[in-house]
């Protein structure tokens, strides 16, 4: 009985210690979107096990127009372009919009508000410089095993990168 | 065979557990068992329920406002059309958000009832279980020991995964804390005990000798010092006394009180007061506030600001506020004083009104979400404790991002402070409104000031008011108004006659203060987010390049000089005596001759 009582304690500690190291130590890998491979399908904001999702949209400033019609902020025939609802694409109202001098303006985005169903980033892309785009954000993602994201992903756009570049941003560089 | 009788069955033992089958905790564990398993069934039900309800709410593409769009392609102008999306939006949004949190909060009750459910049902089927054989038969009282041993030992395992459960729930941070602060009425202010406090504060008259808030006394942007510096250059560091490397590029304005400059700086992931020797610039200490977060990754910080509200100063304490909401006082020697949280106010820039001081109070303008969501409010809290000391009833404006001034006008003394639509003024003893008028527009920004007997504002019209009204003074006590040359950035200034406007783009525009007489109207050719200042009859105008051009109060347009720093200006400076304190983006500069 003795041993049996240390045995099950040391197993009890075992897996303890073993699951933190797992989860704080091993993994050198990291899932994440390729962001010019993304078809902007809205699968990321109902796939992931999180909810919301662990993907977020980003915004790389240096590539972004500042256009007063924003294409990744408006609906595509926005009835006046100001912040009210009826305008607005983002379901949640995760994009801010701020004036900057006329006619510029800053968006950016709210990451709690944000669900990563990618409407802003396909007007974007599509119609605009393509700032906007979807990454799985690390401080939320609990990186399992297998992204379940990355298992439904049409364009096969998520895969492992090195847990030390965990992003891959757009660039202008890269962009042009 | 003769027929037998049916051979006698000894009569069934009632029914009761076998002897050794008893534990004490078996009949209360069975109760336990049936309470849990039904908590946890109801709640696993409405898990489900939620579940199914909440794809009736999804915001993404909600049927109902997917038609409404469509309608409103059709009918481009109705307005009604408009309401309705607005509140669907608002309501599918909402909804969504209270779904998680909900589901969120179900998942931790749900746990709790398993970990309960769990123990229950182990002591209600508890069964003795016989010694095994072994060692146990030879030293049958080496068994209970062992046992003893055993459960103490499960224990530690449970107390030490429960402990570890516990750290990583505290050091998880929920993303829906923000969505619900916003929801959710501001935290009630918590008071730290406070130790012994002075709890004295100054007059008006030794407010004025210092620059204890945003624009120096009354938020005018006058100086009373007729010898305020005129000429630094930064090349050849001739008329600067020191200048010191800032720990954060904030565009605050420092505020002065004797030997003491205080500013505030901030990310994305923390925020801090500091304070700065007014003699030899030394950074004398700097304290953080609230909790600190997570910081952005560099790219997504660049090119915005944070801590954008000026802190204020009583000569007793140095206050601050944040846009994370948290509100703190420190002492001069860097001890906090007290701490407060008002929550994440609803606002989409930012909030950046700065702080005023009346007497006793500390006067937080707090200015959030549109018109019609009656959040926005003016606070008074005691300087020494921090304790709530009124609060004006709900104010009918949205967001704004101008700070509020308390001033003397005509015979009474009262707090102006400016939202899209309302100029209101009110009692600054007791948050009381004294007088309204509609005069205010867009974005509002440029701060109030009072100036000749008259509340001037500049809201995309300036406006000058006559400040002995009472209730909604729009159609009576409005003396002028004119539209051009409106700042969108910096405050107006006035010099008693005639009253200086700027604007980020450089154009300086002067208007006679009695008649509202355009006087002229000047290109500068330079950007400025600083708003302008005067002392000794001389218009400061920091430009954001580094340069200041001096020119001439009056109704001519008369420059003076320029002088030049190389660093990016975005605060308005404090004008002292003999002194300017002027903060860059990188640098504190003290401008002044050294004493020969
Ligand atoms: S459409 Fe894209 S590039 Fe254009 S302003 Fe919007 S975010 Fe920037
Ligand atoms: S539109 Fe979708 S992806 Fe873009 S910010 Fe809003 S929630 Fe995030
Ligand atoms: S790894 Fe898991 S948590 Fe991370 S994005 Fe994929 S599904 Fe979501």
């Amino acid at each position: 009985m003795r041993e049996t009582a240390r045995t099950a304690a040391m197993a009890g500690l075992g897996v303890l210690v073993g699951g933190i190291a797992l989860k704080t130590g091993a993994s050198h890998t990291v899932w994440q979107i390729d962001p010019y491979k993304c078809s902007w399908c809205g699968l990321c904001a109902t796939a992931c096990v999180l909810q919301p999702s662990a993907v977020k949209c980003v915004q790389i400033y240096p590539m972004c127009g500042y256009c007063k019609l924003c294409t990744g902020y408006f609906e595509p025939e926005p009835n006046a372009l100001n912040t009210a609802a009826e305008n607005q694409l983002c379901p949640t109202g995760a994009i801010k919009r701020r004036a900057l001098e006329d006619p510029y303006f800053e968006y950016s985005i709210e990451e709690e508000l944000c669900i990563g169903c990618a409407k802003c980033v396909k007007g974007c892309t599509l119609f605009g410089n393509g700032s906007f785009h979807l990454q799985i954000r690390h401080d939320r993602c609990v990186n399992c095993n297998e992204c379940s994201i990355a298992v439904v992903c049409p364009a096969q756009a998520i895969s492992r990168v090195p847990a030390d570049q965990p992003y891959k941003f757009k660039s202008r560089e890269h962009h042009a | 065979m003769p027929d037998q009788p049916a051979p006698k069955l000894p009569p069934l033992p009632a029914k009761t557990p076998a002897p050794g089958d008893e534990h004490p905790w078996k009949e209360p564990a069975r109760r336990t068992a049936w309470v849990a398993g039904i908590y946890c069934a109801v709640l696993a039900v409405a898990l489900i329920f939620s579940y199914f309800q909440s794809r009736q709410v999804n915001p993404v593409d909600h049927p109902r406002l997917v038609a409404l769009k469509a309608a409103l392609v059709q009918k481009p102008t109705d307005e009604n059309l408009k309401q309705q999306i607005r509140e669907l939006d608002l309501e599918l949004r909402a909804a969504y958000f209270r779904h998680l949190a909900r589901v969120q909060r179900s998942g931790w009750l749900l746990l709790g009832g398993v970990l309960v459910l769990l123990p229950a049902l182990h002591f209600a089927t508890w069964r003795r279980r016989l010694p095994r054989p072994g060692k146990y038969v030879v030293r049958p009282d080496l068994f209970e020991r062992d046992a003893r041993l055993s459960r103490l030992a499960v224990t530690a395992v449970a107390v030490l995964g429960a402990g570890l459960a516990v750290w990583a729930v505290k050091s998880a941070h929920s993303d829906l804390d923000v969505v619900l602060a916003k929801q959710a009425a501001p935290a009630k202010a918590q008071i730290s005990p406070a130790p012994a406090v002075d709890a004295s504060f100054p007059s008006r008259e030794e407010m004025a000798r210092h620059w204890p808030r945003f624009r120096g006394p009354e938020g005018a942007g006058v100086s009373p010092y007729t010898n305020v510096p005129v000429r630094w250059d930064g090349e050849s560091s001739e008329g600067i006394l020191w200048k010191t490397p800032l720990p954060y590029g904030s565009p605050n304005s420092p505020v002065v009180w004797s030997n003491r400059v205080f500013m505030t700086g901030g990310n994305s992931g923390q925020r801090e007061v500091f304070c700065v020797d007014a003699d030899t610039g030394k950074l004398l200490w700097q304290r953080p506030v609230g909790k600190p977060g997570k910081r952005l990754p560099p790219e997504d910080e660049e090119g915005r600001f944070y801590a954008t509200s000026t802190c204020a100063t009583d000569g007793r304490r140095v206050f601050a506020i944040f846009e994370t909401g948290d509100l703190a006082a420190f002492d001069f020697q860097g001890q906090p004083v007290w701490q407060k949280s008002l929550g994440k106010p609803d606002n989409q820039y930012g909030h950046s009104a700065s702080l005023e001081l009346y007497k006793n109070l500390l006067i937080v303008q707090w200015d959030q979400a549109d018109e019609e969501a009656g959040k926005s409010v003016i606070y008074a809290f005691n300087t020494a404790t921090g304790a709530e000391v009124w609060k004006t009833a709900p104010r009918p404006v949205g967001a704004s991002w101008s700070t509020p001034v308390v001033a003397s006008a005509g015979n009474r003394t009262l707090l102006v402070a400016t939202g899209n639509p309302w100029l209101m003024t009110y009692d600054p003893d007791t948050g009381a409104e004294v007088w309204r008028a509609q005069v205010c527009h867009g974005e509002v920004t440029p701060s109030p000031i009072v100036a000749g007997g008259l509340v001037i504002t500049a809201n995309e019209e300036l406006v000058a008011t006559k400040p002995d009204g009472t209730g909604d003074v729009t159609k009576t006590h409005v003396l002028w108004k004119q539209l051009d040359g409106i700042p969108d950035i910096c405050s107006p200034l006035s010099d008693g006659k005639y009253v200086y406007l700027l604007t980020s783009s450089g154009i300086l525009t002067v208007y006679e203060l009695a008649t509202g007489k355009r006087q002229y109207e000047h290109e500068l050719e330079m950007e400025f987010k600083a708003s302008p200042a005067l002392a000794a009859g001389k218009l400061y105008l920091f430009g954001e390049n580094g340069v200041t051009i001096l020119a001439a109060a009056g109704p001519k347009f008369q420059e003076l000089g320029r002088n030049k720093l190389s660093d990016l200006v975005f605060a308005t400076p404090a004008l002292m005596e003999g002194r300017i304190y002027l903060r860059g983006r990188n640098q504190l500069y003290c401008l002044g001759q050294k004493a020969p």
